[in-house]
């Protein structure tokens, strides 16, 4: 990469680690985060750049295990990598210091399981109150 | 012959049968000139009546909890006091009864369906019911005296509280409302709020409570209070058409009836207009522009006149 | 005075499609909002999984009535860019042409609604009838009023004749003459200003704390627009105007779109002007390499994202779409306590919301 990106030094900084950036399709970029250096990382962001936005929280499942993508947009589009391990798969929270992201952790929570430490509140966002069927975005077994 | 008489004159004309028949017509006129200002179609002549008879088939549901005896019975004396109210305005140049006082007594008919309309909601547990209700109550508040003002110069400027006695005043010289334009249009904006249309139509803001104290009614419930709307509307018409337009005899006295006709249908039109022009006022606002600015005009008119007469 | 729960929704008047809020209300004043959404969740994104790429076009179509085209644009987008296939420019062009006839029936089809909720009937049949027209020429374009199932990927599968060039040309220069009319609605009409003038204020803190899209964000001074700041489709071509003001409040958004939709009546003029020559569509291979993609549209509401993964197969395995709605409904339940109950549907309504976008 021949010149670097506005965010770049504020990122490298509070990764705390040399960063390994992937292209995606779209022409925007991703950076891996630990799952505990992602609020420092966040509220780094948010101090650079007042007029950070959150676009959404992706949720997916990769072979068995669950990574969140959380898509911000500043001068361009970045995307932020956290993968969540254990079972039910854990992530901290940034609703408590940035509301944006209260809805789309409820809904990661409601489709794949993810249960975010220190969320205030999540109860069932999009499917019905009385389903027991497990999330649905996790892969079943016997089923592809 | 006289009993015969007088019965007729109250179940057919211009008693039960024609006010309903006239209401019922006149709803349509608010309808369809509604409908043309709005670039619609409209309804056809009989949308009305057939609405009319569609509800008092169908099933009359009672809310759990509210009393039913009550909730039938305060529709059927709110429509027998917007008839009886009906009786009393002159229709043409002839009202079946008329007594020095009658326009008092016609005004306070007037309101028994509005308090009626509050006890409808009240009765009901629900939260609609219940804020309809009370803005109906409040509402009542806010109109009840600029309209009551704005028919008072009239009266003060004839020195009767007699109907008939106003429409033959100003056969004698003008009509009211070339005298008192002001007061024309306090006693026409406190008639929009007591009968409730746009933009005074708060106790029944679709978008906010559904329909208001009426939300939890049905089947012939609903048909009586929609009549009695409907028959509100004639009266209160009949009313300004009596006290401020001149009545029936001004031009010509022999086309009394269809001068008065011709009146009442453009007055319908002018309030539809009006509800076309206008976005409906907040609750706070009704009282604002009631308290703020149609009581002062309204005084002011009353005070102008009676100084002029004196 | 006692506080009462007052239930709107998830059936109500004011609503055009399920959402509950309950308010709580102390006399004529909200005093504590709490929504719940998720009643038309159909689980799209799910379905959406196992699909084949070309197949998921018409499943995100289906996901909203209003923005459809939107979707599929935004949907098509992430999927180009992980085959790397470049758009033909008749393509293009037309693609955003169907985008700004959608933003200008969407604008209409919100300020009827608004005007209904605030009990100004005639601007709500006013500005659906004008919206019938804009559809009439979206039908006119592509065969369908709602669903238009012109997108496909790597380009559109509907033609614009000069015939039909010709005839929307027609319907918009219909549509401006109208437009004066809304135009004077907001801003001299004192009855729709005392029912929309400083209510539910929203701030730009507030805008970028809740990340709120679309003509809402640009009400309350935020300049975010996708067409402008990451330009997609043939909106690099196009000179994009920016409708921001600084009030925030229910006018404002209001405001906002009736510049819109004068802008998008220019936008649309421009493109069909200029309609490039060449082909529809590129052909594309059923089968696309693993990767992934983003892709971020201006839909009528504002940014609609689409995230889409492939794992090297014909079929996708993972559509992810946010829709503008979310964020705005995050805004609305800080908007609502310390209402008065008379405003609510002025601001429920203003917020433009879309349910069936919202619960996928």
């Amino acid at each position: 990469m021949s010149e670097r990106p506005v965010w770049w030094q504020a990122v490298e900084a509070a990764v705390g680690a040399p960063l390994a950036v992937d292209a995606v399709g779209g022409g925007e970029a991703v950076i891996d985060v630990a799952a505990e250096r992602l609020l420092a990382t966040v509220s780094a962001l948010r101090q650079a750049w007042p007029a950070l936005h959150l676009t959404a929280i992706t949720g997916l499942s990769i072979g068995g295990e669950v990574v969140l993508l959380y898509h911000l947009l500043l001068d361009g589009g970045l995307t932020l990598r956290v993968r969540c391990p254990g079972a039910p798969p854990n992530a901290p929270s940034l609703a408590p210091s940035w509301p944006a992201a209260n809805w789309y952790e409820r809904e990661a929570h409601d489709l794949l399981g993810v249960a975010f430490k220190g969320h205030p509140n999540l109860a069932p966002l999009l499917v019905a109150r009385d389903w027991t069927g497990g999330p649905p975005l996790l892969p079943v077994e016997g089923e592809r | 012959m006289h009993t015969l008489l007088t019965l007729g004159e109250l179940l057919l004309f211009p008693g039960l049968a024609y006010l309903v028949t006239v209401a019922l017509l006149l709803a349509w006129v608010d309808r369809k000139a509604l409908a043309v200002l709005q670039g619609r179609v409209g309804p056809p002549i009989y949308q009305p009546l057939a609405d009319l008879l569609k509800l008092l088939g169908k099933e009359d549901l009672d809310t759990e909890g509210s009393d039913a005896r009550l909730a039938a019975l305060l529709p059927m004396i709110s429509l027998a006091c917007a008839l009886t109210a009906g009786l009393m305005t002159p229709v043409g140049n002839h009202a079946v009864i008329s007594f020095e006082g009658d326009l008092m007594v016609t005004l306070f008919l007037l309101s028994v369906p509005t308090l009626g309309l509050f006890l409808a909601g009240w009765i009901v547990p629900s939260v609609y019911n219940m804020l309809g209700g009370n803005r109906s109550l409040l509402q009542y508040f806010c109109y009840e005296v600029p309209l009551l003002l704005g028919l008072a110069g009239p009266a003060a400027l004839a020195r009767t509280w007699r109907l008939a006695a106003l429409m033959s005043a100003q056969s004698a010289y003008h009509w009211h409302v070339l005298a008192m334009p002001v007061g024309f249009a306090v006693a026409t904006l406190g008639l929009i709020g007591k009968l409730e249309r746009v933009p005074l139509d708060t106790p029944h803001a679709k978008a906010e409570i559904g329909a208001g104290p009426l939300t939890e009614y049905s089947g012939r419930k609903l048909a009586l209070w929609r009549l009695t709307a409907w028959v509100q509307t004639l009266v209160g018409i009949n009313l300004m058409v009596a006290v401020y337009l001149g009545g029936a005899d001004v031009v010509w006295p022999y086309w009394g009836f269809g001068v008065y006709a011709v009146k009442v249908v453009g007055y319908m039109g002018g309030l539809a207009l009006v509800q076309a022009l206008y976005a409906r006022l907040r609750v706070d606002q009704v009282a604002e522009m009631s308290w703020r600015l149609l009581v002062p005009l309204g005084l002011l008119q009353l005070a102008v006149t009676v100084w002029m007469g004196a | 005075m006692s506080r009462v729960t007052v239930p709107i929704g998830p059936q109500h008047p004011l609503l055009k499609e399920p959402i509950a809020l309950r308010l709580d209300v102390v006399g004529e004043r909200v005093v504590a909002a709490e929504i719940e959404i998720g009643y038309v969740h159909r689980g799209l994104e799910r379905l959406l999984q196992g699909r084949t790429f070309q197949q998921g076009v018409a499943v995100v179509e289906r996901i909203c009535g209003i923005c459809s085209h939107a979707h599929t644009t935004a949907y098509c987008q992430a999927v180009e860019a992980l085959i790397d296939v470049d758009l033909p420019p008749r393509a293009a062009a037309i693609r955003t042409l169907l985008c700004e006839l959608e933003r200008l029936h969407s604008h209409l089809l919100w300020l009827g609604v608004l005007s209904e909720a605030i009990g100004f009937t005639t601007v709500f049949m006013y500005a659906w009838r004008d919206r019938e027209q804009v559809l009439d020429a979206m039908e006119l374009i592509s065969g369908g009023r709602i669903a238009h199932g012109a997108n496909v990927v790597g380009g559109v599968r509907e033609d614009v004749s000069p015939a039909q060039a010709r005839e929307v040309l027609t319907m918009l220069r219909q549509l401006e003459m109208q437009l004066g009319l809304y135009q004077e609605l907001v801003e001299r009409d004192r009855s729709f200003h005392r029912r929309t003038r400083g209510i539910a204020v929203l701030s730009a803190a507030q805008v970028q704390a809740y990340g709120v899209v679309g003509p809402m964000a640009r009400a309350s001074g935020a300049t975010l627009d996708i067409r402008r700041s990451a330009p997609y489709a043939a909106y690099g071509w196009l000179e994009v105007p920016a409708a921001v003001t600084n009030e925030g409040d229910v006018w404002a958004r209001a405001w906002t779109r009736v510049q819109e939709l004068q802008h998008s009546i220019d936008l649309c003029r421009t493109l069909l002007s200029a309609l490039p020559a060449g082909p529809l569509a590129r052909r594309v291979a059923e089968r696309v390499q693993a990767g992934e993609a983003v892709s971020r549209v201006e839909a009528p509401r504002g940014e609609l994202f689409y995230y889409v993964r492939s794992e090297g197969e014909r079929t996708a395995a993972r559509v992810k779409a946010r829709t503008p709605t979310l964020p705005a409904l995050l805004a609305m339940a800080e908007l609502l306590p310390g209402l008065q109950t008379g405003d609510i549907a002025a601001v429920v309504a203003g917020c433009d919301l879309c349910m069936a976008c919202a619960d996928r």
